[in-house]
């Protein structure tokens, strides 16, 4: 990537898409546990063992469009990166920056399997599809106009809100992407008008039964959820890196058109989309219910299992066991529980020191100087 | 106006209606369609109160947040991170939420 006249290597261009991600994200509500609380159990442990596997894997003859297969979502492999290179410069004795660098441009060449635009996301891109499977989407769904049912539209939009909360509730704040990706902006044309220019942004919500995480919720009557949404380009949407959507206007008064289908049915009456919603907000409330009885270490365990669900598919294909290792619960029982001091004003730099692998610093061990 | 809170604007729009502040997980049950929803931050558990609500206060959170991220796909104003929401807007007071400056107004 040529950028004012020098190369920009991709760890460059990963951080610039970072920092672009948190100025925009200012303050976090960690729910319901801190990620800094947690990952000093594991991530060293797993980034170790993530390191192995990938190593095992080119030994077997397994190629990094066979290992993105195995990831659920392009964005939950870019949230974990952060996490994994963390744990690498936390390791005992210290991984060298060689093998960090090798750990993170493997990971970048497996986004580069998962994707059709940037891997991260600069430009506000998040594109899975190309512009044939576009097309033949376009051509395959069974559209409802905004015009004659705007009330289809409005539920479509509140049943994404329900959704949303529903993969939170599964899988916390900061993994929710192990269930969903939301893609796009696909520039298009509206269906049935082939001159108006629009912009589609596919909501996939792939896995509503995480059952190897929680005991099933019968509540849940689907496995799978897809909204297509046809936009006035006016909206201007734009999808960062940890896949947070963003644009300009109103959403649902901007849409056109959209499209659901639930596990592969077309859904097109508000009753149906209206019971889906009420069903849907008994399991939110069930599994809320569930996760406001667990204590702190059960969270902490939990937290940590959802984790090591990002990469269950790759540890999976090498008959690996894809659960946390007992070790992790050895180093629960010994060092207790822990909490991470209060969070300080947002500071760049220190994110940028700290998610940089070709640096040794480590937030907490390393002493931190200002730039 | 007189400005009631300040924050981040999470969500584009503007709205008017009853304060209604959530304390504890029982309050979303009081929630009434077209009140504006004010709390330390959302969660999950408090999606079916917050698609009755007309517009979203918080205390915390960024535009990557729960409140933030539900509001837009609600297309309902959403201000977050205004560190004091919850002390100072209370129950039944109408206000003014505008989404686009983050700001809520007494609009008594």
């Amino acid at each position: 990537m040529e950028v004012k006249g020098w190369c920009m290597t991709r760890v460059e261009a990963y951080l610039k898409a970072l920092e672009l991600a948190f100025s925009k994200m200012d303050s976090t509500s960690y729910w319901p546990v801190p990620v800094a609380d947690v990952a000093p159990y594991f991530s060293d442990l797993e980034a170790l063992d993530l390191i192995d596997c990938l190593k095992a894997a080119e030994e077997q003859g397994l190629t990094k469009k066979d290992i993105a297969s195995t990831i659920a979502s392009p964005t939950v492999l870019r949230q974990a990166i952060p996490d994994i290179l963390v744990g690498l410069k936390a390791c005992t004795p210290p991984v060298s920056k060689e093998t960090r660098m090798w750990l993170v441009e493997y990971l970048f060449d497996i986004l580069e399997e998962m994707m059709v635009s940037d891997i991260f996301c600069q430009g506000g891109e998040n594109l899975r599809l190309d512009q044939g499977q576009v097309q033949i989407l376009l051509e395959q769904s069974i559209w409802i106009g905004a015009a004659e049912q705007y009330d289809f539209v409005k539920e479509v939009h509140r049943l994404s809100t329900t959704l949303l909360s529903l993969m939170w509730a599964l899988y916390f704040y900061t993994w929710p992407n192990v269930g969903f990706e939301f893609h796009g902006p696909y520039r298009v044309a509206l269906p049935g008008a082939p001159k108006r220019k629009a912009i589609l942004i596919v909501r996939d919500f792939f896995n509503l039964h995480p059952w190897e995480i929680w005991p099933p919720l019968d509540t849940i009557p689907c496995s799978q959820v897809r909204i297509l949404a046809i936009y006035d380009t006016a909206l201007s949407p734009t999808i960062d890196i940890f896949g947070h959507m963003l644009h300009s206007g109103d959403l649902i008064s901007s849409c056109l058109a959209v499209s659901i289908y639930v596990d592969s049915e077309i859904i097109q009456t508000v009753y149906k989309l209206s019971d889906l919603n009420t069903r849907l907000l008994a399991a939110i409330s069930e599994q809320s219910q569930r996760i406001n009885i667990m204590d702190r270490r059960g969270l902490i365990e939990k937290y940590i299992l959802i984790r090591y669900y990002i990469f269950r598919g790759l540890r999976t294909l090498l008959h690996r066991d894809w659960k946390p290792p007992t070790v992790i619960y050895q180093r629960l029982d010994e060092w207790g529980l822990i909490s991470s001091p209060e969070a300080q004003e947002f500071n760049w730099h220190h994110f940028e020191q700290t998610f940089d692998p070709r640096n040794d610093f480590v937030p907490g061990i390393t002493r931190y100087e200002e730039k | 106006m007189r400005v009631l809170v300040k924050g981040l604007a999470a969500s584009a729009g503007q709205a008017q209606g009853v304060a209604r502040v959530i304390a504890t997980p029982g309050d979303c049950e009081k929630v009434q369609p077209g009140e504006i929803l004010v709390a330390v931050i959302t969660d999950p558990s408090m999606i079916g109160a917050i698609q009755k609500a007309k517009a979203i206060v918080t205390d915390l959170g960024g535009l990557g947040s729960h409140p933030a991220i539900v509001a837009r796909e609600l297309g309902i104003p959403c201000v977050v991170g205004t560190g004091n929401a919850t002390s100072v807007l209370k129950d039944g007071m109408e206000v003014l939420v505008d989404g686009s400056k983050g700001v809520v107004y007494d609009a008594s």
